[in-house]
């Protein structure tokens, strides 16, 4: 089974068997449209992902391997939540920082159903919040002028979930 | 971004790219999704930058909800012009069937007292026919003639100017000497001119000639009749006098002349054209009404098809239009906006209503509007089932309250009174406005009532809500009135019609009580004198009647002959005394008729003046007012004749 060598920013090297690799699509593409050679010893340059990231994605995308290519998402399905994984589940039960990074490592790899998995995840904490639950759990910022906030929140009252 | 441990405090929200939010909040509902907007801008720009977000959020009016201001003003005008224009119909069209059942009354009591005096004639009438008619007939050819010697004026002056272009033309060519062609011709052409216009000249001459010697036979015959029916006419003018005076107030009342039986005719034909005129006037007025009527529907309607498509268009850029101007008005919205939980409420408080196209809500508005639908209610209901939430957003919202109470308030009924109590001093005039409005139209009991029963609403709402100093506790029980006033307005009009119809009528009917008063007055002056005394009384009641219309003089004259049948005698010097004064007062321009006491008094001599063909005109103007027939009255003979007597033969069938 043939390997490459991946490497992150912070400059530590990983070797990864290819089918693994190959769940990002970025390196998918990388090997083989660019035509990089694996059997080479090049490192393939990550630059966007640090080591400690990398090696979580890389536990995620090991136990995914051999998943099936998801079927088509229709609106509906996209929608749910509670769908994840126990195993996910388990995988994502990190710090909020962690978990930032992966979705944003996994966004730089485009891998779909990690992105998936972790946009589900933020939607849950997210879920049933309001506006100041939301920025203190997230650290935002309000930057709103006073009484901005008050007019978008009466024009929201004008909005409603469009009936499919 | 490109390095993540060398920033390790950059927030999320700038680090996680669009993309991934988008797909974040794609889990999420809409409710959730509006809340993300509130957080900071920059989530507020992902959810707005996202199409396949912004598409699931459907703009809709909550119930009771009162339209954007800018839109208020149009649709409010609209509305106004239609209560407008239906006060105008029911004003219209109810005066349109007095003036109708007037015109009918008069038409049936002209037909009855003319037959009344024909009865009594007999054939006096049949014998004085065909002098009237050579009367008509002597007008009509006076018209005649002074239209054809118009055109023979005008033919004439035509003939004067062409033939000062020959001369011109002549002097050119003798000037010049040599034989201009263009001269020539202008020569040849004026010449032609001058021969046609003479041609016409005299045909004018011929026709009115023609027509002055047919006058002159009409006169002749007018003379001759006069003279071979005077019996008759006298008879058709005198007998009829007393039985007239009988009918004296009914006539009164119909400003109709003490006249024999063809003056009364013309008479009658005169005020019933004139009740015609009124009640073609108040159709015209009417089919008016309905038209502005119609226009203001199909405004309104167009409105809201331009709300439709506004709002459409605000859908997919909901941030950029100016937040102020919707702002303004949603805070009129009243149930909790305060939390997310509140934002069901407007929605969920009236299933029925729940999606009601603004169309509708138009269209509906009367029954809308409706004590049961009343969104005034709602609004009570609202706030006693959650007045935590609307103190919770009081509370919020007075900050940024300040700066927007600047905007035009909307009269919206969904207004909390919490609103109110923010409200600048620009916001409480225009409340002392609607409550001034709201007394005028509390006039009618059932604004009263309604008024009434909304304060007895604010009462009980007043401790659910907040209990602010006096002032603006006077302000907020007339919040609900406020809007009322313009509900009743629209359930009301039939009842404003009415009264101003009564009002009007009650002033009729006064103006002419005074009137009839007036003239009893004047008659029981009259009779009720001495003999001793009757001179005085009938000077003073000329006096009286001198200020008045000719008519008037000549009907107290009238009335003093009849109550003075015993007093004949004494009379007559007095009313000779009062002709004469009047003679001299009406020197000039005043018929000799009034002084003369009456028609059938005249002498009746004084045959038709020469024709001189210029003067014979308003020789024959005096000379009908001898008779009692002014020219006009003659006419309106005519006109009866013609067309409106038809309209008696077909009442009576």
């Amino acid at each position: 089974m043939s390997t490459i060598k991946l490497e992150t920013s912070d400059g530590v090297k990983f070797t990864v068997k290819t089918q693994v690799a190959k769940c990002s699509g970025t390196i998918r593409t990388m090997l083989e449209d660019i035509g990089i050679n694996p059997q080479d010893g090049e490192a393939i340059p990550l630059s966007n992902v640090h080591s400690t990231i990398l090696q979580k994605i890389l536990v995620w995308a090991e136990h995914h391997v051999d998943d099936p290519e998801p079927p088509r998402e229709d609106a509906d399905a996209a929608k749910r939540t509670d769908d994840i994984c126990s195993w996910d589940e388990d995988f994502l039960k990190v710090d909020q920082r962690t978990l930032f990074d992966v979705m944003l490592a996994a966004n730089y790899l485009d891998m779909k159903q990690l992105i998936a998995v972790c946009c589900k995840t933020v939607a849950n904490m997210i879920k049933g919040k309001t506006a100041d639950q939301i920025r203190r759990t997230f650290n935002i910022e309000n930057d709103f002028p006073p009484g901005e906030e008050d007019k978008i929140r009466l024009r929201n009252q004008f909005c409603e979930e469009r009936s499919r | 971004m490109a390095n993540q441990t060398a920033k390790p405090d950059l927030d999320i929200v700038s680090r996680v790219p669009s993309k991934v939010w988008e797909q974040i909040f794609g889990h999420l509902s809409v409710h959730q999704l509006l809340e993300f907007r509130l957080i900071c801008r920059s989530w507020r720009s992902i959810v707005d930058g996202c199409p396949a977000l912004m598409e699931r959020i459907l703009l809709k009016f909550p119930e009771g909800f009162v339209l954007d201001r800018e839109y208020k003003p149009k649709y409010l005008i609209e509305l106004e012009k239609l209560n407008e224009a239906t006060d105008n119909i029911n004003k219209y069209e109810l005066d349109l069937e007095e003036a109708k059942t007037d015109f009918r009354e008069l038409l049936k009591e002209s037909i009855e007292k003319i037959k009344a005096v024909a009865k009594k004639l007999g054939n006096s009438i049949d014998s004085a026919k065909p002098y009237y008619e050579a009367r008509l007939y002597a007008s009509q050819l006076t018209k005649e003639t002074q239209q054809s010697a118009l055109n023979y004026d005008k033919a004439k002056s035509v003939h004067a100017a062409a033939k000062e272009m020959v001369y011109l033309a002549e002097q050119g060519l003798g000037e010049k000497s040599t034989l201009d062609t263009a001269c020539q011709e202008m020569l040849t052409h004026a010449t032609t001119r001058v021969n046609e216009s003479q041609n016409e000249c005299t045909e004018m001459r011929n026709v009115l000639r023609i027509s002055e010697l047919k006058l002159e036979v009409a006169n002749n015959r007018v003379a001759k009749l006069h003279s071979q029916l005077r019996g008759a006419i006298r008879a058709s003018s005198l007998e009829i006098r007393r039985n007239l005076l009988i009918m004296s107030f009914l006539a009164y009342q119909n400003q109709l002349l003490f006249a024999p039986y063809y003056e009364l005719r013309a008479n009658y034909n005169a005020v019933l054209l004139e009740q015609k005129q009124k009640v073609l006037d108040l159709e015209s007025k009417v089919a008016e009404a309905k038209m502005s009527y119609n226009e203001a529907l199909t405004n309104l309607e167009k409105i809201s098809e331009e709300i439709h498509q506004q709002r459409k268009a605000r859908a997919s850029s909901i941030d950029e239009d100016a937040s102020s101007s919707s702002s303004s008005t949603n805070r009129n919205n009243p149930a909790g906006p305060a939390t997310l939980a509140g934002m069901h409420l407007p929605f969920s408080k009236s299933p029925s209503a729940a999606r009601i196209e603004c169309n509708d809500e138009y269209l509906e508005f009367p029954a809308k509007l409706g004590l049961k639908s009343s969104p005034i209610k709602q609004k009570y209901l609202d706030k006693l089932d959650c007045p935590h939430l609307l103190k919770d957003f009081a509370r919020k919202t007075s900050p940024g309250g300040e700066s927007d109470s600047d905007n035009n308030y909307l009269f919206s009924p969904n207004r909390t009174i919490d609103d109110i109590t923010n409200m600048s001093s620009e916001d409480i005039e225009q409340w002392t406005e609607i409550r001034l409005s709201n007394s005028n139209s509390s006039s009618s009991g059932y604004s009263q009532h309604n008024s009434l029963a909304l304060e007895e609403d604010d009462g009980r709402s007043m401790p659910a809500g907040i209990s602010d100093t006096t002032d603006t506790d006077t302000d907020d029980s007339h919040s609900g009135p406020k809007v009322k006033t313009r509900i009743i307005k629209m359930e009301l009009y039939d009842d404003s019609a009415n009264q101003n119809l009564l009002s009007k009528r009650t002033e009729g009917i006064t103006g002419w009580l005074t009137g009839r008063s007036i003239g009893r007055s004047a008659s029981i002056s009259v009779t009720g004198c001495a003999p001793t005394s009757l001179k005085e009384a009938t000077t003073s009641a000329n006096a009286n009647d001198a200020s008045g219309s000719s008519s008037g003089r000549r009907q107290s004259l009238d009335i003093i002959i009849d109550t003075g049948d015993r007093v004949k005698d004494v009379f007559t010097q007095g009313i000779q005394r009062i002709g004469r004064t009047l003679e001299r007062r009406n020197s000039e321009s005043e018929v000799a008729r009034d002084g003369d006491g009456g028609p059938g008094s005249d002498s009746g001599g004084g045959g038709i003046p020469a024709l001189g063909s210029d003067f014979f005109l308003f020789q024959r103007s005096s000379d009908s007012a001898r008779d009692g027939l002014s020219d006009e009255q003659v006419e309106n003979l005519l006109l009866g004749q013609a067309d409106l007597f038809q309209n008696v033969v077909n009442m009576s069938k």
